[in-house]
């Protein structure tokens, strides 16, 4: 549930069992010395999904992006001496940690690299710089300020996942993956906002995410639409996704 | 593995299934379980008992020998294909008997249900015999089972009471009742999980390999999306059972009721999911809540492949989306997950009830 007072960032309400989640992000940002960080990954995305009603489902982690900081401790030296944790896992109030360190990319930084990298780089750090303030909270506790990526954001850092697994995520991911794909494009694309906004990030990013959407589900939309269902809360009807997926790639490309 | 054999019981048993299932996507037709290898056919307003007798394969030979032997009384013929030859002789025997008649399933798409004061037939699709109707995405409902080591609602529901007890495994009696099942169904499901390995010399289950043997046979019978919310009062009119836990009656599944057993997930914007013991129950409550689309339900009213789900029932440690209502035992919200090979499969790696009552067999 979403709610807006003039000034604020809109409020999302999580359900109560997320109180530890909360807790943990609410820790986590409160660490003295972290650099910023902006929340990404299946929590993000369920936040997105939900907050336009979809039943959508994700794992008890807190995926970050944040910044590389040059000759200091790095975001996840900082919160693994705070929190008394390993790096690997880092674990803050029991909940997994993960940091992506991204760095500013101007013109020609990523010249000669493939596809993949490219994606990784690129996409990662525009959801960084494209975050928009969110207030979470659960019924009857204080409100927690913190930055999330934007449908646009996440549907960059996502491609990647879908397009450039590993060989154990794509065997155990690859549906979560694929659907949180789907839905932000199937609820966030209605009016084309959605592509025109990856059209304007960094040069290449558009062709690339249309050409891993084409590549990943829409050359063969029933083995996606398979893969994904298995990760769904709720039935997915393939010509939805075929029907949403050529608007969004043909719009990439135009 | 060796290819392991269907035991006479369990094809009456599946073939039951069958014929339930068939006639509950047909207005107008019921079939419903009566005894071990019985069931009451009723089309329109007529309806009579009848015994279910299993074949492979029924030619006329076999058909005429049939007639020969078999007692008095309606028969119903479930067999994978049954000669033109062998329906034509049924269908003349028939007109030769005043107060029974013989009625048949041929897999291959033909339900002739028949009988001195009613008859029907229904022709279907055979892939309508391998799977239910299928829902969009690649959902698929439950089927009777006639491969592997679980095989059909005996199968399930014996695997499912040994993970429920897997220290103090029931009886095969206690199982069979619990299940709605025959006894000698539910043995020969026994039999079949010692000689896969899934259950031990002892009795007991072989964790966690015989959870996930289940889950990959487990999946709903019927889910029907709904309009709206059942309140205490039309869920107690509705047969929920409330009051009587020990009762078959209603329970929530889904994630908001896994949370609320501890699971680590994070979930947003789902609907209550609502097992009902029975397609009948099913019926019924889809009436009451409005069946409606995937995008516009309050709610899902499903039927689980064992009764075992409604007869099991639980209220959370911490609260659920309809408070009045018991949830499913954690094995069974477990299962649920376990279809989820990305997330759920890592919600259950974290997922460790606190409570001692609840054993982690995953």
């Amino acid at each position: 549930m979403r709610s807006n007072v003039s000034g604020d960032p809109p409020l999302t309400i999580l359900p109560a069992a997320s109180q530890r989640l909360l807790d943990a992000a609410r820790h986590v940002l409160a660490t003295p010395g972290l650099p910023p960080v902006v929340l990404i990954g299946g929590l993000a995305v369920t936040m997105r999904v939900g907050a336009a009603g979809i039943a959508h489902r994700a794992t008890v982690d807190i995926d970050l992006v944040t910044i590389y900081v040059d000759r200091e401790p790095q975001a996840l030296e900082i919160l693994a001496a705070a929190h008394h944790s390993e790096q690997h896992p880092l674990l803050v109030d029991n909940v997994k940690v993960d940091l992506i360190p991204t760095s500013p990319i101007v013109d020609g930084d990523l010249d000669g690299f493939e596809d993949d990298d490219l994606l990784f780089l690129a996409g990662h750090r525009w959801a960084f710089e494209g975050a928009e303030p969110v207030r979470l909270s659960t019924a009857g506790s204080p409100p927690l300020k913190i930055d999330v990526a934007t449908p646009a954001g996440l549907v960059a850092a996502k491609s990647h996942a879908v397009g450039h697994p590993n060989s154990v995520r794509r065997a155990t991911k690859h549906g979560s993956d694929l659907l949180d794909l789907f839905r932000l494009i199937d609820l966030y694309n209605n009016d084309g906002s959605l592509t025109q906004e990856l059209r304007s990030g960094p040069t290449e990013l558009a062709r690339i995410i249309a050409d891993v959407a084409e590549r990943e589900i829409l050359i063969n939309p029933a083995a996606a639409v398979s893969t994904m269902s298995s990760a769904s809360p709720t039935p997915i009807e393939a010509d939805r996704v075929t029907d949403a997926l050529e608007v969004f790639i043909e719009e990439l490309r135009a | 593995m060796p290819k392991l054999r269907t035991k006479p019981e369990q094809r009456v048993d599946s073939a039951i299934e069958e014929l339930e299932a068939l006639a509950s996507a047909n207005r107008g037709v019921t079939v419903v379980r009566s005894g071990p290898d019985q069931v009451k056919i009723t089309v329109g307003r007529q309806g009579w008992p009848a015994k279910v007798v299993a074949r492979d394969a029924v030619s006329l030979r076999e058909a005429q020998m049939l007639v020969e032997t078999e007692a008095r009384g309606s028969k119903i013929i479930v067999a994978n294909q049954l000669s033109a030859e062998a329906k034509d002789f049924l269908a003349l025997r028939n007109d030769d008997l005043t107060n029974y008649w013989w009625s048949w399933l041929d897999r291959r798409g033909e339900l002739a249900l028949n009988h001195p004061k009613a008859s029907g037939i229904i022709h279907f699709e055979n892939s309508a015999m391998s799977h239910r109707p299928s829902l969009p995405g690649g959902w698929r409902l439950a089927a009777p089972r006639s491969d592997g080591p679980i095989r059909g609602r005996a199968g399930i529901s014996y695997a499912a009471a040994l993970l429920l007890h897997p220290a103090a495994p029931p009886s095969i009696r206690a199982i069979a009742r619990d299940a709605q099942m025959s006894h000698g169904a539910v043995g020969e499901a026994s039999k079949l999980l010692r000689e896969s390995g899934l259950v031990l010399p002892s009795g007991e289950p072989q964790i966690p390999e015989l959870f996930w043997a289940l889950a990959a046979v487990w999946s709903p019978t019927r889910i029907t999306p709904v309009a709206t919310l059942p309140t205490p009062e039309n869920a107690n009119h509705l047969r929920a059972e409330l009051d009587h836990l020990d009762n078959p009656g209603w329970c929530l599944g889904g994630d908001e009721s896994a949370v609320a057993w501890g699971a680590p997930l994070f979930s947003a914007a789902s609907r209550p999911w609502i097992w009902v013991p029975q397609e009948g129950d099913a019926r019924r409550t889809e009436r009451a809540l409005k069946p409606t689309t995937w995008d516009d339900c309050a709610a899902v009213v499903a039927v689980p492949p064992t009764a075992m789900v409604c007869s099991t029932r639980l209220f959370a440690p911490t609260p659920v989306p309809l408070p009045f209502l018991p949830t499913a035992h954690p094995l069974f919200l477990a299962l649920e997950l376990a279809q989820d090979p990305a997330r759920g499969h890592e919600i259950l790696d974290q997922w460790h009830p606190a409570q001692h009552e609840i054993q982690r067999v995953w």
